[in-house]
């Protein structure tokens, strides 16, 4: 059983709403109803006079806080106040209240009269990108990124075949079953932050930053985490809110969004819109590819990163000719942040019903078509690759499993490819799709543990991350019990306090095992090496004669074997504990071998032509992520991982109007999330195995890539099922009907 | 949430005294399902103020259950909660278009506290009317914002204008093609309206989905006796399996006798800011063979006279495709 399962499912696990401090006040923050414009005044009279109201912070009373989101690692990144006057989005932070209770403080909210000078606003990228649309930067609106390699025109000059289309993804929210909460409290000089977060270290240094304090004074407690998915990476701006509310009233602040502030103002994957065009050659092999696309960026051109990104179409398959636009567009909306497979999932959607086009258009079985074209090196690029391979071409990877999961995944799934709307003549008609992943597979940072056998025998491992419901608890705890010879039970892993070794900033990129785990390995091992050598004293036997079994050490075999509890040589009785430093092994060099991990998704769906609704029936879903250490751990990734990508491929989608520059479908009625109604009978996880040499424990991350590879395969199900592309996510029954109503439509007369 | 005082009426009439008393401060409580959401989300305009006072019905003697009547029909208590649709023998066995339509609506978790009565009287689903930034023609404004915005799911295509909401009830298109009765009691005394005479347009009355007087209060329904062998289907077309709001449902009663339909009751929700008998599409299959060609002529004739808007022209298709294929298995 994984850890802190049994409290979860029976109701007893602490989360960060329910620590109750004595005497702790309620917190509310105020949002602008306006995406654009600056706040003139806020009248605070009624609502100071509301019974219990004890703090109200304006963009007057509010003291310079920049930095209202941070990077994972707690760089600065927005460099708005976490409460301003200037307002570039609807759901921006303007005021905040803090009361004896959340209805006063709520009823002190309502009371706030605020006063605005509204401007023009740009909402969508194309408002953004008019002629006289408002400036949103003194730099334009528009930031363009250039990548590419070889020449795109050789490479269509020398094609037989130009494909050209249009792909589309919206807006997707992150929506954790726990909306963001803490509670800030000063004990002296110290601000203690109890807080829902991927990392207590990213908020530590986030919020010291903010709040020009040195790193040492402030603490981040992190209980057990209801998902982040990305969005609680580092500083957000109720951490700032919540301290700032908690030194003026000299008490302990509780600040918890709710469900519609989630919507409206905890950030989200960018809305993107691709134009992709392919050439091809006469045996369907890849000659060039050229990529424009746009990303919806947000107000700030410092947010804008996570807009859009293009990465596998550079990578997946070989292809010589290859040049992307990448086009981050400012608007008055939400910054991006990242979210599970950020850009990359985006791109791998649309990507991967390009490359199915493709096929289709040649007669190529499209699994076919994929393994003909798969690249087995990096390629690199000579134009806009990251400093580290910069001008690297044609690198090993690391390790390479794709070819492995399309034969996994193709004969667990048992695909024969049909043809295109060849199943069923009733209303429901059923298709199938692959689709492919490549993603980064390891994200190096240096990291600190520590393990320590205590004096009862048991170790416990100390990590300065926090447990956001992946499991890293488990599986540090297997990795050092396997080690020190002990059962899993007998290993505590102290984690969620910021006071513990620094072990990763923030838990994202899929990379807490590959990052923490071979320092937890290191620690357990010296503790292993020194735990040997005092039994070899003990015992009169040399170390290399000794094994620990069970949490005893042993010499020799059989009924003669001699047997040392550990818990003998561990403190007590004036020995010391034994502790273990860890630390990161030196990273591999990228140069050698480029870290990427590899999927593959087989999905079958069924369409209702009548009603338009698509339903995934089966998937399977074969990943290469080296060792897994965990593999029920690992099944619930992809088993989540899918389900996500599936919303964002069949349901999800923000809806905007340009006029209130407000979102519409702001409730959980309205935002179509998979529900358990919806999933599959059966998505089948399948652990593809590579060596991995990156890391010693032949680990790479597993979190992200299920759901980057679940759209492209719902898509090309849903178009072989019925023989009609949908292309703009998600597929709704609208845009179903629609395709198939434009097929069937009789042809305009001549 | 705003604060509210809540008044436990312990009976329809001592209700309706308190409706009477305390006029437009005070808003009657069936589960809270919609009324509190409204309130938590501070939907309010001229033409809807938040109310001051509940009146919870909980606790009302003789308001909830099913019962069989004399005539050998079934009367149905305004606060029966939609789980107990799905559980009971009589209106599973003569009934069972109701408790098709029940089992379609929202969660288990819903189904066990919503009410019949709170099931119809709900609120539309227009994101525009649910929005707190907007103060649409519902709520006293001056401007329909759908139809210069978006549209796509929970809008007409028949009947709209000049607000263009549809009627969310999956429960009404069942009890309209089972021809129920309303029973509604007032401080005059008790009234009985056919339920399609209940529910009003838009273009009737922009503040109101139904006939309710700010001080009645609907007891009951009254449904006819059923006719033996009668077939009923209630299909319901929504993006997901979860059971969310309906973009289109269809019910669908008849009998067939000596080959032909008789009595047939086609009726339409989620596409009309009423939920609609389909006329046109009754009297097309009345007394007829029930063969491809004249279901597919019924369903074109409940679409007969659709209106889309921009972005819901998706939704005529899938509603003559839902009628077609209710009938098909009806008549199979």
């Amino acid at each position: 059983v994984r850890r802190g399962a049994v409290e979860k499912v029976t109701g007893r696990a602490t989360y960060t709403f329910d620590v109750e401090l004595a005497g702790m006040l309620h917190g509310v923050v105020v949002r602008s109803r306006v995406p654009r414009g600056r706040v003139l005044g806020i009248d605070t009279r009624a609502a100071a006079a509301v019974p219990g109201v004890r703090v109200i912070l304006t963009p007057e009373s509010f003291p310079a806080v920049p930095g209202r989101l941070s990077t994972a690692s707690g760089e600065e990144l927005d460099g708005r106040t976490a409460i301003a006057a200037d307002v570039g989005f609807y759901g921006a932070e303007i005021a905040a209240v803090a009361a004896e209770t959340e209805a006063a403080a709520e009823e002190a909210a309502r009371a706030l009269v605020v006063r605005y000078e509204i401007h023009p606003a740009a909402i969508e990228p194309e408002e953004a990108l008019a002629a006289h649309a408002p400036q949103l930067a003194p730099e334009g609106n528009a930031g363009r990124e250039i990548l590419a390699r070889g020449d795109v025109a050789a490479g269509e000059a020398a094609a037989v075949r130009i494909l050209e289309r249009e792909y589309s993804t919206e807006a997707q929210h992150h929506n954790p079953l726990e909306p963001h909460c803490c509670v800030a409290s000063w004990e002296g000089d110290e601000l203690v932050l109890w807080d829902s977060n991927q990392g207590v270290e990213g908020v530590r240094h986030g919020l010291a930053r903010a709040l020009r304090l040195p790193a040492a004074s402030v603490r981040v407690l992190t209980g057990p985490v209801g998902g982040g998915f990305g969005c609680k990476n580092g500083l957000k701006p109720l951490h700032g809110i919540a301290a700032v509310l908690a030194r003026r009233s000299g008490r302990p602040v509780r600040l918890a969004m709710s469900r519609r502030d989630e919507f409206v103002a905890s950030h989200q994957r960018a809305k993107t819109r691709w134009r992709l065009r392919a050439g091809v050659s006469a045996d369907a092999r890849l000659l060039s590819l050229d990529v424009r696309v746009v990303g919806q960026a947000g107000p700030s051109p410092r947010t804008a990163l996570a807009a859009a990104g293009c990465d596998a179409g550079a990578a997946l398959y070989r292809c010589p000719h290859f040049r992307a636009e990448v086009v981050r567009v400012l608007t008055n909306t939400q910054a991006p942040i990242s979210f599970r497979g950020p850009a990359s999932a985006e791109e791998h959607f649309c990507l991967e019903q390009l490359v199915d086009e493709i096929a289709a258009e040649l007669g190529v079985d499209p699994l076919e078509f994929r393994r003909r074209n798969a690249a087995d090196v990096h390629q690199g690029l000579e134009l806009g690759a990251g400093d580290e391979l910069a001008g690297a071409r044609d690198v090993p990877y690391s390790s390479g499993g794709l070819e492995a999961c399309y034969t996994a995944g193709a004969r667990a799934f048992g695909w024969r490819h049909r043809p295109p709307g060849s199943v069923g003549d009733g209303p429901r008609r059923r298709g199938i799709g692959v689709g492919s992943v490549l993603y980064h597979g390891q994200l190096a940072e240096p990291s600190s543990v520590r393990v320590e056998l205590e004096r009862d025998g048991t170790a416990r491992v100390d990590v300065g991350l926090s447990e956001f419901g992946c499991g890293s608890d488990t599986v540090l705890a297997q990795i050092a019990a396997e080690e020190l010879g002990l059962p899993a039970e007998r290993v505590r892993v102290h984690l969620g306090d910021s006071r513990l070794p620094p072990a990763i900033d923030s838990s994202y990129g899929s990379r807490t095992v590959s990052v923490v785990g071979p320092p937890v390995r290191r620690a357990a091992r010296d503790v292993r090496r020194q735990l040997l050598e005092l039994g070899a004293a003990e015992l009169g036997v040399e170390v290399e004669r000794l094994r620990l079994v069970d949490g005893e050490i042993v010499a020799g075999e059989g009924a003669a074997a001699r047997r040392l509890p550990v818990e003998r040589l561990a403190g007590g009785r004036g020995r010391e504990t034994i502790v273990g430093p860890g630390r990161s092994e030196p990273p591999a060099d990228p140069r050698r071998g480029v870290p990427r991990t590899f999927g593959a998704h087989f999905v079958e769906v069924e369409v209702d032509v009548e009603t338009g609704q698509v339903r995934v029936l089966r998937a399977v879903c074969a990943h290469d992520a080296g060792r897994w250490i965990n593999p029920l751990l690992g099944a619930s990734q992809v088993h989540g991982g899918f389900l996500q990508g599936m919303g964002m491929a069949l349901y999800e989608e923000r809806v905007m109007d340009t006029r209130l520059g407000a979102m519409l479908n702001d409730s959980m009625l309205s935002y179509f999330v998979p529900t358990i109604l919806d999933t599959p009978e059966e998505i089948l996880p399948l652990a593809v195995p590579v060596v991995e040499s990156a890391n010693s424990l032949g680990v790479k991350g597993l979190g992200e890539p299920p759901l980057v590879g679940a759209g492209g395969a719902i898509a090309n199900a849903v178009f072989n099922a019925i023989g009609v592309r949908v292309r703009s996510y998600p597929i709704t029954p609208d845009k179903v009907l629609a395709a198939l109503g434009a097929r069937n439509a009789p042809a305009a007369p001549a | 949430m705003k604060a509210f005082e809540l008044v436990d009426a312990r009976s329809a009439e001592e209700a309706v005294a308190l409706l009477a008393r305390l006029g437009p401060r005070a808003q009657l409580l069936a589960s809270g399902a919609d009324v509190l959401y409204l309130r938590k989300d501070g939907i309010a305009g001229p033409a809807m103020s938040p109310p001051e006072v509940l009146i919870d019905l909980g606790a009302a003697r003789g308001l909830a259950g099913i019962r069989q009547a004399p005539d050998g029909g079934l009367v149905i208590g305004a606060m029966t909660r939609l789980c107990e649709l799905l559980e009971h023998p009589v209106v599973a066995e003569r009934y069972g278009l109701l408790a098709q339509a029940a089992a379609e609506v929202a969660s288990p978790q819903l189904r066990n506290t919503s009410t019949v009565g709170g099931n119809l009287c709900q609120r539309p689903r227009c994101w525009y009317f649910r929005h707190p930034d907007v103060v649409c023609l519902k709520k006293g404004g001056s401007t329909c914002w759908a139809v210069e915005g978006d549209n796509r799911y929970y809008h007409a295509i028949l009947e709209g204008g000049p607000c263009h909401i549809v009627h969310p009830s999956d429960l009404a298109p069942a009890l309209l093609a089972l021809e129920a009765t309303a029973r509604i009691l007032g401080p005059g005394g008790e009234r009985r309206v056919a339920l399609e005479a209940f529910f009003v347009s838009t273009r009737d009355d922009l503040y109101r989905e139904n006939v309710l007087a700010a001080d009645e209060v609907i007891v009951g329904l009254e449904l006819p006796p059923a006719p033996a062998g009668r077939r009923q289907v209630f299909l319901k077309a929504s993006v997901r399996q979860t059971g969310e709001f309906a973009l289109a449902s269809v019910a669908v009663a008849t009998a067939i006798a000596g080959g032909r339909l008789r009595g047939c009751r086609v009726a339409l929700g989620g596409v009309a800011p009423r939920p609609l008998r389909a006329l046109a599409a009754e009297a097309a299959l009345e007394g007829r063979e029930p063969t491809p060609a004249t279901l597919a002529a019924a369903a074109a004739a409940a679409v007969a006279g659709a209106r889309p808007m921009s972005m819901n022209a998706y939704k005529v298709e899938l509603l003559r495709n839902l009628v077609r294929r209710a009938l098909g298995l009806a008549a199979g």
